[in-house]
């Protein structure tokens, strides 16, 4: 799948405290739309409404669990993308009118749900490397149309799920059980145990 | 006997005197409104096609009326675009900086006229922003809420240069006491929760947080903090509804402006 961002999000210093400013994820957001889908047969349009109250829902469950990070920082940062991830599923701001059959497997598939997850995957990848010089390779099934189309169907039954989704794609152990309970994640719960223990 | 001379009333405080010329205002206000709202009986097109030596005198005052107030509000609209908004953005500048939200080591002499006049004009904007162009906003409620929250906020004086940390708590109070004072009157026909007041007043606050945190402070900067924060009140509905409702609403809406500031404020 193309991450169309990641190159532009790279650019940014300090990107994970510059995400968490409503102008610059507006912003960031529309360019990776852009860049995502070229003017030509392909048309879209984002709701800013909706994309103002799915930041402002991903701030909240950030805010409320952002004690975790401590814990597992690195997982901390694959979570907080999968919230922001299940939020843009959840408020869906975007939508796409496509004629064109070209592009990826997950651009056909599915245009809006291809371009919250190439932004969020692109965000959470930059902030990995930035902060711990790590740079994931994206897994070959991301490519494969049958897994988009399964994640359509379970992310239109419970967004949530996008949160184990994003963390497959980007080599975590996901949590399908209850994906929104960040003290549930196998990392936090292998680290924090022992500290339980005593 | 002679009747023993009355005495003009004085005004009790030298703060009665100071906020006289609001009463005055408010009063006009009240009374240009309700000019507004008046539909004499025979309207102008009931007058169409009558014979005007026919017409009794009532009908004649009534289109007298009528025209007069036509050509009055079109005159007044144009003063209002041309002259009202600069007056509006000259009182807008202070905004930021006429609140409780930073201590500070004394307060200005215009500290009390700048506090009223820039939260009537942000209110005005924000009223517009919300759909309530047609609410009637005080100003003299507005001054006894300064009074009021300089009594309880005295140690806004005290503080050293060292602490300036922005006071989320004071803001919110602000905010609340504000709209508890009556500057925007809430009709009682209007059930929904939160209120279009609530609504108004928490956006103020949000505003002045945005405009505390940051360190652009101009006219502009407080025209894009009022219509971003008015934004984000609309979105944030249900938890400002909850706040309002709820158990110790200023600990709460100083926890949402602390959530909700900081990713608002222009870098």
């Amino acid at each position: 799948m193309r991450l169309p961002m990641v190159a532009e999000l790279n650019g940014e210093s300090d990107l994970r405290h510059r995400i968490r400013d409503l102008r610059f994820f507006e912003e960031s957001f529309r360019k990776n739309v852009q860049l995502t889908f070229p003017e030509g047969a392909t048309r879209s349009k984002t709701d800013q409404a909706r994309l103002r109250s799915s930041f402002l829902a991903w701030l909240e469950s950030f805010q409320a669990n952002r004690h975790l990070a401590g814990i597992d920082r690195k997982d901390f940062i694959c979570f907080s993308a999968g919230t922001m991830l299940a939020e843009l599923f959840r408020h869906d701001p975007l939508s796409v009118s496509s004629e064109a059959k070209s592009g990826d497997s997950a651009t056909t598939v599915w245009p809006e749900g291809s371009a919250y997850v190439s932004y969020c995957l692109g965000v959470a990848l930059t902030v990995l490397e930035q902060e711990f010089h790590l740079s994931a390779e994206i897994p070959e099934y991301a490519n494969d149309p049958r897994i988009w189309q399964s994640f359509k169907e379970n992310v239109q039954d419970n967004p949530d799920l996008a949160i184990p989704f994003l963390d497959m794609l980007l080599g975590q152990s996901p949590n399908w059980n209850e994906p929104a309970m960040a003290e549930k994640r196998p990392a936090v719960k292998e680290k924090s145990s022992p500290a339980l223990g005593n | 006997m002679m009747p023993k001379r009355q005495r003009f009333p004085l005004p009790p405080t030298a703060d009665d005197i100071a906020a006289a010329p609001l009463v005055v205002k408010d009063a006009l206000r009240g009374i240009r409104r309700k000019l507004r709202n008046i539909s004499p009986e025979i309207t102008e097109s009931g007058l169409s096609g009558q014979n005007s030596s026919l017409l009794s005198p009532l009908a004649i005052a009534t289109a007298l009326f009528n025209e007069t107030r036509k050509i009055t509000s079109f005159g007044e609209d144009i003063a209002r675009d041309i002259l009202f908004r600069h007056r509006d953005e000259a009182r807008l500048a202070a905004f930021g900086s006429a609140g409780f939200g930073r201590p500070r080591q004394k307060l200005s002499e215009g500290h009390r006229h700048n506090f009223v006049a820039s939260r009537y004009a942000a209110l005005k904007i924000l009223a517009r922003q919300l759909g309530a162009d047609d609410q009637l906003i005080l100003e003299q409620p507005i001054d006894t809420t300064y009074l009021r929250l300089l009594a309880r906020f005295s140690d806004v004086l005290s503080a050293s240069p060292s602490q300036n940390e922005l006071n989320f708590d004071r803001i919110a109070i602000s905010a609340i006491e504000l709209e508890k004072s009556g500057a925007i009157q809430h009709p009682k026909s209007d059930h929904r929760t939160p209120h279009r007041a609530q609504l108004i007043f928490a956006a103020l606050g949000l505003a002045e947080t945005i405009l505390n945190l940051s360190t652009i402070h101009t006219v502009e900067s407080t025209l894009a903090a009022l219509n971003l924060a008015a934004d984000v009140i609309v979105l944030r509905k249900p938890s400002i509804a909850a706040i309002f409702g709820g158990f110790d609403p200023e600990a709460q809406l100083s926890a949402e402006f602390r959530l909700l500031a900081p990713p608002l404020t222009e870098a």
